[in-house]
């Protein structure tokens, strides 16, 4: 039953080949699509191009359907699956600074990395920005320490923070999906076409 | 093309509808068998001193959570920063699931001593629960160690000695700082005038050296 690591089928070390191979897929799909050309990832932000928004969106829904019917099957402890502890200010802080930063540059860290490997100077560029903010943040660490772990809310998940039960959420956020990708098509086909 | 993605987006409704019929499964409950649950009760790892504790409320660690598994009426006259109440007759009920399951690196039982609140642990591990810890001592030990720590005597030397007295006093001052010190004064006294209901009961002062 998964999670592999979670469960001590796998070691740490294991873990660490399979994420390399499985960063490796990700990046090749990546590229494949095209998002590691920042012009087809901003569109989303200019409401030319919605590809970016349906990929991700189709991506979190096949995850989620997943974990929940290997859930149900056996094939995996749910509740053994990482999530991220919340902070609430932060986290929106910090949602902040990333989509502003994805609008400037055109990258998020994870096509950056994608975009640079095929030798794009800019994804490059982005690169070091994010090293360089990150070391910003290390050295304001001791004043911002505080405010970054303000708010502490646990391991919630969304349903739980609306007080719904999972499988009501799981259909609502399909019907969501559905309809944004119905309305984001047709917002397209009003777009001019734009050449990459 | 049009017809693939009106497929898959009724494919994927109907998934969502059966995910929303399906019961929710919780596949992490496993008692634990007897040979490592004996392992587990005669290593000495699931006790955490009134140190540890103090160190994690005084420096706001959000990692960990008390449990006061003493009845209620105890609980509001007076108990630890930042624990809940679940009184031990309810360590099986909906609710001590519930607050196990929030994904705390450590939820730290305590009663006035150790044998109630180790007993709950027994329980708890057997269910699966990994982490669940226990006061060693309970609030007698918090009494005697941090709210009135005693000066090392002559035979008790050493810079580890003398830092943890240290810590100690500093620890009493914040906690009287909040009138801990007077609340759990009242509180003895109180309990002490209660047959049968007393912080120093045999029965749970007993801490037997191998755990349980």
């Amino acid at each position: 039953m998964g999670p592999l690591l979670a469960q001590g089928i796998i070691s740490p070390e294991w873990n660490y080949f399979f994420a390399f191979i499985i960063g490796i897929g990700f990046g090749f799909v990546l590229e494949q699509a095209g998002f590691s050309t920042s012009r087809k990832l901003v569109g989303l932000f200019y409401g030319y191009d919605f590809v970016v928004f349906r990929v991700f969106f189709t991506a979190a829904i096949t995850a989620m359907l997943g974990l929940i019917f290997f859930n149900y099957f056996g094939w995996i402890d749910i509740t053994k699956i990482l999530v991220n502890t919340t902070y609430m200010p932060s986290a929106i802080v910090g949602g902040l600074i990333m989509g502003a930063g994805f609008i400037l540059g055109g990258f998020c860290p994870g096509t950056s990395v994608c975009a640079a490997a095929i030798g794009k100077i800019d994804a490059m560029f982005f690169i070091a920005g994010v090293f360089i903010g990150e070391f910003i943040l290390f050295q304001l660490y001791p004043v911002l320490e505080k405010f970054y772990h303000a708010d502490y809310q646990g391991k919630i998940k969304v349903y739980e923070s609306l007080g719904m039960k999972q499988g009501l959420f799981v259909i609502l956020l399909i019907i969501v999906a559905v309809g944004a990708f119905i309305v984001t098509t047709w917002i397209e086909s009003k777009q001019k076409k734009v050449e990459y | 093309m049009r017809t693939r993605y009106i497929i898959l987006s009724v494919l994927v409704i109907v998934l969502g509808f059966i995910a929303f019929i399906l019961p929710e499964k919780d596949n992490s409950q496993k008692e634990l068998q007897p040979e490592l649950l004996h392992k587990a009760m005669i290593q000495q790892t699931r006790f955490i001193t009134t140190d540890e504790v103090a160190h994690l409320i005084i420096s706001e660690d959000p990692s960990f959570r008390l449990i006061d598994i003493r009845p209620e009426k105890d609980f509001n006259i007076f108990h630890l920063k930042r624990a809940i109440n679940i009184d031990v007759k309810d360590i099986l009920s909906a609710k001590m699931k519930k607050n196990l399951k929030e994904s705390f690196k450590k939820n730290i039982l305590y009663g006035y001593g150790t044998v109630k609140a180790d007993q709950c642990w027994v329980i708890l591990k057997r269910m699966g629960y990994k982490n669940v810890f226990v006061l060693k001592g309970g609030l007698n030990a918090w009494w005697e160690t941090i709210l009135n720590p005693t000066i090392p005597d002559g035979l008790e030397t050493g810079q580890a000695v003398l830092e943890q007295y240290n810590f100690r006093l500093a620890a009493k001052e914040y906690f009287s700082s909040k009138g801990d010190s007077i609340v759990v004064e009242k509180a003895r006294m109180e309990l002490q005038s209660n047959e049968g209901e007393t912080t120093g009961g045999t029965s749970d002062t007993e801490t037997p050296e191998e755990g349980c």
